[in-house]
């Protein structure tokens, strides 16, 4: 590993090489590899999105902060949740319907302030590679995308440092050696809103701030084996005087052991723990209330790594304890609380196999039983969802289990040296399930598991994609279409919410989606102006029992066409110019078509779930960095500008009804978050 | 109330500014609506069609060739409403407290039919106006408590009028207090806006303020919340009555409090 980092910062150290890091789907390790043309025509993988360090220090950033989630949001079949998130849909699956791991462990939520921010500091992160379809084997829990978000070993040959500030946040990086065998970096964030705020009396008592930590070592153990711990902590917290506080943060920890074998077979042993946290409270007027819950999981993981032959073989294993506090609330005298807790096993094996010159496949199946545990209370409902009758089973005893097997297939054809095709089937399931209130991700989900009563979610996806690339690999282009069904689908039963009732299974139903749609992307990778265009026309439908009519409707997250534009310009060896352009068709939103009056109110009456269309959403955004190395080269200084949203463009995001008090008028109200924002950040490397 | 109030407060940080859209609704079947209330001495009833969404009120959404009638549970005998035009139709009616009652109401020979259990009288204890610090503005809220009616499960459906118009309405459990007093907040309006005198939430000096507190039966207490819940998840109420009609029918006890509403007596 040691090697690997000095081979890692030798790399970073030549700026022209489009490198970067990710993780193979063989070693599980974070290795260098070149992201080139040539890799994305010949890689058998389907629906794959590997986003590089580059790639972050080049894309036009919010506030002056170079940003995982936001920078993945401008691939094809990858949309905004909402410009108030971090979260992500991919390919017309909600962003509850994604798994994001960071170094194996699953982290929820993944957003500081309104998702201003992404919990992901980029200065921590090697790489992150989205799978949209039939991800490989060692990958489940989400019918969507999986987002592998890879932590970064340090640089090793001698001790570096950087630090750097921004609008609202500042942050600081350490990096180097620990002798000869270990190596450790240490980065943290923290925003500083609240300290110029403390000054002010109107805002002192308030509290306004978010702050995370990453740290990575790595130790040599001997010449076949290596540890690597990574740590990852976050922490938010809103809070108004006298009225209301929010507080989420997340936690993910995990310990590797890996051991070359010598016949160059690799296993890869690791603990892991993950503690997702929310914690709500009004104290308002003499009103006190506080609402909270919990995901924590802890495990191990086995992964190995083998060549038979021409086959490369992956084999492994997990076994993971699953705690879920679905919900905890105390209003005055009123305490209840909801747990659900499981043992998820699974096993899995894939298989990549070069057929001929021309031909070859990635196969894998994953197979995983789910059971829940006695302790809290489980009960059976009736047709309308109320609770017929309670059962409790001894604390950790199984009450049920659910078995899901999960084959995947992907093949890659190449006809010619510069044209490749690839077909791929991949079946996926999800048994950690999020209900949200509003269409975007908040510390208001709640989350439980599949029981008795939940059945995991499942999905069935194919696609079939065409890949090119110019002579020189100057540009590469690439044009997938898929489909995907996706069974037992959840959503809230007419007329409850999240807090009707503490039980969370009976506030649901259970239905079935389904989406398809076309992605293009074309890339120019070379040259001082590079970047890239994407666009993705796609369709996303539900259909639930007891909604609509029972008729199929258009999903909240559909949006006909997506576009974006992506370009770089390295104006000087010190200047490099980057901007970008979004655009999408507006969200499908529900409008009424009639309305009534009742209790002296005017109510609406809504013939038709997502009926409607908002406004569509577009932006631009420019940016411009000056880098330059100061001091002998000791020091390198660099200054990020950059204006959100250049032209000022009013983006709904929340669609309200009103009526004048005689009910004469019904007008539509919608509510922006951001108008032009500009920012400024300085970064000092050393 | 409690994750609406925190993300609302929620988005007030974030949001930026606001614009009216063009929207080009569509048109859906008329549908009937049946307002039908029972207290211990008077039973009424409001009958309508539903309209279009930019459609203003008119005589044509009464429907004045209704027959509606309510009978006590195990009773064979019915009372038939009267016509009182306007789709109004009323009648005295003597309920008494913890009888269950069947509303039916007839349109074009089509029976809809609803029932609800007449509850203990509600207590109202305290009722005052209020002013919250929320960072560089004060917000106005009324503070409504009640005095739990003891030993049983409860509803209450709370009506806040200004000047006789429906101003403020919402729903609550006895749960987080049972036999104890209950508390609601109605948020109302800025200091901003009361100096100002802008907006249609501003309440201005001697303005009529009447609460009316009704205690309420479950299957109404589950109609009223998923109506609460409407702006938020674009869904219709849960049905109250049979066959699709639209609207409720409750017996209720009530109790009601009158103020004048005054800038100086705001705590």
């Amino acid at each position: 590993m040691f090697a690997l980092s000095l081979f890692l910062s030798a790399v970073s150290a030549v700026p022209s090489l489009p490198d970067d890091t990710i993780r193979t789907r063989h070693l599980d390790e974070v290795v260098v590899s070149s992201q080139t043309a040539v890799r994305r025509l010949e890689s058998v993988d389907m629906g794959i999105e590997r986003l590089t360090v580059e790639d972050l220090e080049t894309t036009p950033s919010l506030l002056g902060e170079k940003d995982v989630m936001r920078t993945l949001q401008l691939l094809p079949g990858v949309k905004q949740e909402s410009e108030a998130s971090s979260g992500f849909q991919v390919r017309g699956g909600t962003s509850a319907q994604n798994s994001i791991l960071y170094d194996h462990v699953p982290v929820y939520n993944v957003g500081h302030l309104a998702g201003l921010f992404s919990a992901f500091n980029s200065d921590a992160v090697s790489g992150a590679t989205l799978y949209k379809c039939c991800p490989p084997a060692q990958y489940g829990g989400a019918t969507s995308g999986v987002l592998d978000v890879a932590s970064r070993s340090a640089v090793a040959d001698r001790w570096h440092g950087g630090a750097s500030i921004g609008l609202l946040s500042a942050k600081v990086l350490g990096e180097g050696p620990l002798g000869q065998q270990a190596s450790l970096l240490v980065c943290a964030r923290r925003s500083y809103a609240d300290v110029p705020l403390k000054l002010v009396n109107d805002f002192k008592d308030n509290t306004l701030y978010f702050y995370d930590a990453n740290a990575r070592l790595d130790y040599i153990l001997g010449e076949q084996d290596q540890l690597q711990l990574s740590f990852f902590g976050s922490r938010d917290h809103i809070a108004l005087k006298d009225m209301a506080s929010m507080k989420w943060s997340n936690l993910a920890a995990s310990l590797s052991w890996r051991h070359h074998f010598k016949n160059d077979a690799h296993a890869v042993t690791t603990l892991l723990l993950s503690n997702y946290n929310t914690d709500n409270a009004i104290d308002l007027l003499g009103y006190d209330e506080t609402f909270s819950g919990h995901i924590r999981q802890w495990g191990l993981r086995e992964d190995v790594s083998m060549s038979i032959g021409a086959a490369e073989l992956t084999l492994g294993g997990q076994s993971l304890l699953v705690d879920v506090k679905t919900g905890e609330w105390q209003a005055v005298n009123d305490h209840q609380k909801e747990v659900r807790r499981a043992w998820e096993n699974t096993l899995w094996a894939g298989m990549e196999l070069r057929l001929s010159p021309s031909v070859s496949t990635q196969a894998g199946l994953r197979f995983s039983a789910f059971s829940s545990l006695g302790g809290p209370y489980y009960y059976e409902t009736n047709e309308q969802g109320d609770i017929v009758w309670f059962y409790k089973t001894r604390r950790y005893h199984i009450v049920n289990t659910h078995l899901t097997l999960d084959p995947r297939l992907s093949l890659v054809w190449k006809p010619a040296s510069r044209l490749s095709i690839k077909a791929g089937y991949g079946h996926t399931s999800q048994n950690i399930h999020a209900l949200r209130g509003q269409n975007t991700s908040t510390p208001f989900d709640r989350y439980t598991l599949s029981s008795n009563l939940v059945k995991p979610q499942q999905a069935d996806q194919v696609s079939l994609g065409v890949y090119a690339m110019s002579p020189r690999q100057d540009y590469d282009l690439s044009l997938e279409g898929y489909y995907r069904h996706i069974n037992n689908i959840l959503d809230y039963r007419d007329g409850k919410s999240l807090g009707s009732a503490i039980e969370m299974e009976r506030l649901v139903l259970p239905g079935q989606g389904r989406c398809y749609g076309g992605e293009l992307m074309v890339r120019k990778n070379s040259g001082r102006l590079t970047g890239w265009l994407a666009y993705t026309l796609s369709w996303a439908e539900n259909q639930i029992d007891g909604i609509n009519g029972n008729r199929w409707y258009t999903a909240n997250v559909d949006r006909r066409h997506d576009l974006d534009i992506v370009a770089v310009y390295r104006l000087t060896p010190t200047w490099k110019l980057s901007a970008l352009w979004v655009y999408n068709s507006g969200q499908a939103f529900t409008a009424p078509s009639g309305k009534y009056e009742i209790i002296d109110n005017y109510i609406y009456y809504y013939a038709e779930r997502n009926g409607y269309r908002a406004p569509a959403y577009h932006r631009l955004d420019i940016g411009a960095t000056w880098t330059k190395s100061v001091c002998g080269g000791k020091l390198t200084r660099e200054w990020q500008f950059g204006i959100y949203n250049v032209y000022n463009r009013y983006n709904p995001f929340l669609i309200n009804f009103e009526d004048s008090e005689q009910g004469s008028h019904t007008k539509a109200v919608g509510y922006s978050l951001f108008g032009i924002v500009p920012s400024v950040s300085l970064s000092i490397k050393f | 109330m409690r994750k609406t109030i925190l993300y609302v407060i929620f988005l007030a940080l974030f949001l930026a500014c606001e614009k009216e859209l063009e929207i080009d609704y569509h048109s859906s079947e008329m549908l009937y609506v049946a307002e039908v209330l029972l207290t211990p001495d008077l039973a009424t009833a409001r009958v309508t069609r539903t309209r279009g969404v930019m459609e203003s009120p008119s005589d044509s959404s009464f429907v004045t060739d209704a027959k509606v009638t309510i009978r006590m549970e195990g009773d064979p005998w019915a009372d038939t409403l009267r016509n009182r035009g306007r789709g109004r139709y009323t009648s005295p009616y003597l309920a008494d407290e913890g009888k269950e009652y069947i509303a039916e109401v007839i349109i074009n020979g089509h029976t809809y039919t609803s029932r609800s259990t007449m509850r203990g009288a509600p207590r109202i204890k305290s009722f005052n106006f209020v002013w919250q610090d929320v960072v560089t503005e004060k917000m106005l809220f009324a503070d409504l408590r009640l005095e739990d009616i003891p030993d049983e499960n409860n509803y209450y459906f709370m009506h806040l009028y200004r000047n006789g118009v429906g101003y403020r309405w919402a729903v609550m459990s006895d749960r987080e207090n049972p036999g104890a007093e209950l508390q609601q907040l109605f948020s109302c309006t800025t200091k901003r806006d009361m100096d100002a005198g802008t907006g249609s939430d501003v309440l201005f000096e001697g303005d009529l303020m009447r609460l009316e507190v009704r205690s309420i039966d479950r299957p109404v207490y589950d109609y009223l919340y998923s109506l609460q819940l409407m702006n938020n998840t674009g869904t219709n109420p849960i049905a109250n009555f049979s066959d699709g009609l639209l609207g409720y029918f409750s017996a209720y006890q009530v109790d009601v409090r009158d103020i004048e509403f005054c800038v100086d007596s705001i705590r």
